[in-house]
This record gives C-alpha cells, sequence and structure tokens, in this order.
C-alpha cells in the first residue's frame, strides 16, 4: 500500500518537474521573442516618433528636460511596441502549455482566437491612435494660448500616447471576454442590461485610472467603452441563443 | 433621539429633536448646496483663469510653458476650482454652521461664535500676508538665480504649485494663536510652561517654516518670524489677562 503510493508520488513528482521545465523553456522562449520585437521596434522607434509628432496640431518641435529623457523615452516606445508585435507570441506559448489539459475543440478555438484577439488590439489601439490621439492633442494644446506656451517635454508625451493608445488595444478584448464569461454562464446578458447604470459608473471609473490625469482624455476613453459595453451585450445576446453543442 | 444629560444655560436654548435619518437628509441636502456653489463658482473660475495667468505672467515676465500634453488644461481645471472654492467659501462655511448648530449647547455655540470669525479672518489674513509679502519675495529671491546662460522657461503646472505654496500654508499657521488659546483654556499647558517651553517653540517655528514653504530660506524665515511674533503675543496677552484675574 505504502510502496505503490511512493512510487505514485514519484510519478507525479517526475510529472510536475517536467512541467516546471516546459514553463523555463517557455519563459525564456517567450523572454527572447519579446527582446528581439523590442530590437525590431527600436530600429522603427524613431519614425514612430516622427509620425506621433506629426499628429501635433501645431509646431511638433519638442524638448527633452533630463539627459537621458530623450533615450529612456526611445527605449520606452520601443519595448511597448515589442510587446505588441510579442503580443500573438507569447498568447501561443500559454495556449501551447495549457493544451495537454485541452479538448481538440478547445484547443482548435483556442488558435482561432489568437489572431481574432490580435486584430482586435490592433483595432482598438489604432482607432485611439488614428481618431482619438489627434483629437485630443488638437483640444488640450489649443489651450496653448495667451500666455502658455506649448513647450512639449517627449517623456511625458510618449507617456501620453502610450496611455491613451495600448489601454484601448486591451479594452478592444472585452466582446472575447464576453463570449466566453456568458458561455461559461458567468455573465446573463439580461443581468447585464439590467445592472447598466452600475456599468457606465465602472467605466468611468476605469477611464479615470487607465488615461493620463485629465477628465478630457477619460471621457475619450468612457465613450468608446460604452459603445463597446452594448456591443458585447449584443454579442453575448447572440452567444447565449445558440446553446453549446 | 437622544436625551441629553445636560440641560443648556441659555433661557432662549431649545434643543431640536431630530433621528438620525432627518440628520442624514439635512447633512446631504447641505453636502449638495455646498456642491452646487462649489460647481457654481468653478465654472465662473474657468473664464477668470486667463486673467488671472496674465496677471502671473506679469510677475515673471515672460509666458509660461507647458511641457505635458495635458498640463495646459489640468493646470486650467485647478486654478477653476481653486478660484471655485474661494467664492463658494461663504456658502460652504455657512451650510457648515447651520448643519452643527444644533447640535450644540449654548455655551459651546458662544465658544464656536467667538473663534471660528477669528479662525476665518486669520486665515484670510495668512493667505493675504502670503499673496502679498512672501509671494513676491520668494519669486525675486528664487528667479534672481537666473543668469545669462540659465534661463527660466517655467512651467504653469509647477508654477502653481509653487503659488499655493507660499499662499495657503500660511493661513493654515496662522491659526497658531487659536490653537495655543484653546490649549491654555482646556488645561493642557498653562502659560508658565509656554513660557519655558520658548526657545523650542522658536527652534520648530524654523522647522516648520522649512517644511511648509517651497524650499528657499525666504519663504521659511517669512513664516518663521509670525509664527514667533504671534506667539509672543498671545502670550503677552495671556499674562495680562492671568495678572488681572488674579487682581
Amino acid at each position: 500500500m505504502s510502496a505503490e503510493s511512493s512510487a505514485e508520488t514519484t510519478v507525479e513528482f517526475q510529472d510536475l518537474l517536467q512541467r516546471l521545465n516546459e514553463v523555463r523553456t517557455r519563459l525564456i522562449r517567450s523572454f527572447l521573442f519579446l527582446l528581439a520585437a523590442s530590437i525590431l521596434a527600436y530600429l522603427f522607434s524613431e519614425r514612430a516618433l516622427d509620425d506621433m509628432q506629426a499628429r501635433l496640431p501645431v509646431g511638433s518641435e519638442m524638448i527633452f528636460l533630463a539627459p537621458s529623457e530623450a533615450f529612456v523615452a526611445r527605449i520606452k516606445l520601443a519595448l511597448a511596441g515589442g510587446l505588441v508585435l510579442a503580443f500573438p507570441f507569447l498568447m501561443y506559448q500559454i495556449l501551447a502549455f495549457v493544451s495537454p489539459y485541452l479538448s481538440r475543440r478547445d484547443r482548435r478555438m483556442g488558435l482561432l482566437l489568437i489572431p481574432l484577439s490580435f486584430g482586435l488590439f490592433l483595432t482598438g489601439a489604432g482607432f485611439s491612435y488614428a481618431v482619438m490621439l489627434p483629437f485630443a492633442l488638437r483640444f488640450l494644446l489649443g489651450f496653448g494660448a495667451g500666455e502658455l506656451e506649448p513647450m512639449l517635454s517627449i517623456s511625458p508625451f510618449v507617456n501620453f500616447v502610450l496611455f491613451l493608445v495600448l489601454p484601448l488595444g486591451l479594452i478592444f478584448q472585452l466582446p472575447i471576454v464576453m463570449v466566453f464569461l456568458t458561455r461559461l454562464g458567468i455573465v446573463d446578458p439580461v443581468v447585464m442590461a439590467r445592472n447598466r447604470k452600475y456599468a457606465v459608473f465602472a467605466i468611468f471609473v476605469i477611464s479615470a485610472v487607465l488615461t493620463p490625469a485629465d477628465v478630457f482624455s477619460q471621457l475619450l476613453m468612457a465613450g468608446p467603452l460604452l459603445v463597446l459595453y452594448e456591443f458585447s451585450l449584443l454579442i453575448a445576446r447572440l452567444a447565449r441563443r445558440r446553446p453549446t453543442p | 433621539m437622544e436625551e441629553r444629560e445636560r440641560t443648556g444655560t441659555g433661557s432662549e436654548y431649545v434643543l431640536v429633536q431630530m433621528t438620525t435619518e432627518e440628520h442624514l437628509a439635512e447633512l446631504r441636502s447641505r453636502l449638495l448646496v455646498s456642491l452646487a456653489a462649489l460647481t457654481a463658482g468653478s465654472v465662473v473660475g474657468w473664464f477668470l483663469v486667463p486673467g488671472m495667468l496674465r496677471h502671473f505672467a506679469q510677475h515673471i515676465a515672460r509666458r509660461f510653458v507647458f511641457v505635458a500634453p495635458a498640463e495646459a488644461f489640468t493646470t486650467y481645471l485647478k486654478m477653476a476650482v481653486l478660484i471655485g472654492a474661494a467664492l463658494a467659501s461663504p456658502i460652504i462655511v455657512l451650510e457648515a454652521w447651520r448643519f452643527v448648530l444644533p447640535a450644540l449647547f449654548p455655551h459651546e455655540r458662544r465658544v464656536l461664535q467667538r473663534f471660528l470669525p477669528a479662525s476665518l479672518g486669520l486665515f484670510a489674513f495668512g493667505v493675504a500676508f502670503g499673496y502679498l509679502a512672501v509671494y513676491p519675495l520668494a519669486l525675486r529671491f528664487l528667479l534672481g538665480f537666473g543668469t545669462e546662460t540659465v534661463q527660466p522657461a517655467l512651467s504653469v503646472a509647477r508654477f502653481l504649485n509653487f503659488f499655493i505654496s507660499v499662499t495657503v500654508p500660511f493661513g493654515l499657521v496662522f491659526q497658531f494663536p487659536l490653537v495655543l488659546i484653546i490649549l491654555v483654556r482646556i488645561g493642557i499647558v498653562s502659560v508658565e510652561r509656554l513660557m519655558s517651553l520658548r526657545k523650542m517653540v522658536w527652534f520648530l517655528s524654523f522647522v516648520v517654516g522649512a517644511l511648509l514653504t517651497p524650499p528657499d530660506a525666504v519663504s521659511q524665515v517669512m513664516m518663521a518670524v509670525p509664527l514667533i511674533v504671534m506667539f509672543e503675543l498671545t502670550l503677552w496677552r495671556m499674562r495680562k489677562g492671568e495678572r488681572r484675574d488674579v487682581r
């Protein structure tokens, strides 16, 4: 009895070791991929910065106040770009790790989900960059009249752009999350419709936390979020109507 | 709702009985009125901001800059709300006063009636002192360190923070005499004890001056000296009062 159980434990232990080993390999691989993607992004960072500056309504000249500021801003930009580029690969690593526990159908769905999720991310980030960013900049720099002269420093500017663009990419994952939660029965479209006012409140709070600290960007993020909430509600209704086979 | 053990001394004193719900409802309506006043004041303030900025720009003899995209906007908002708070302060104080009043006994009411105007007056006096005396001197002192090769390009958000830090703390610090009087009245310290602590108080005045003002010697001294003067004047007043009592 005891010998049998100890043998079982050994097998389990070896299994665990194997899994840990796999985690290690996958982490290292992800890290290397992230590094490569960041280096690639760094090569384009100057052009990206030029493009961002071109979104400014007035003169696009910028300053940096600390000696290391311009360098750090470029690195930050490269890391953010690298993270975006590596995103599908990182997702794949996670999926591959859990795939032994998934059914064939779920595995296929996971593989399908990665490009879908990446596409949604790019859509959200792209929307933010192409529509919200110029709008926000035009509004905010509109205060540069009279006694106020814009003399934008690069690091706050890059932060501002990243915090406007990246969160929206993440938030655009909401439809996927909603489908999952509905399928799992955690979220009910009827409840969602009933609790709309709490959702609106939560959206404004989240927008305040995620965006640069001004009311304007908060509203700019809350708007699309509200649309997205209604959209998710629609998706949830559709997802529920078709019962899982 | 509750029975009071102590009874009021004043003959006109009427204890207003209210339930907890009524108190909460009153608090709610008073908060709403205060908030409405603050909002209205801030809206008015928003239109006063450009003029104020022009005023400040004259003090530094150049335009302000803003270094972060949202800086100009957030500074506008902050200034508007500050102006709004200043404009709405009479209403807010009045609402607070009316809310607290029914909860007080006549003698408490009399104490508060004496101390509240003094406190508000001292606050206004302190802020005025900060604005009229400390702010110009500190600004001139600090900008004086600019040279041919080191030119000021002041960020508007930081300038506003500087401005607040040379005005508002003075309003707070000028409550010192009231604090002293109350401490002595309650019997936590005696006048004699305060006298023996004089060296300590003088020293602490400079420490407080260093902590509450921007890091320049000018505003520190300009906070410490009034503190010491107020300490001495209050002590002198209270000693005179005590001697009269003894006689």
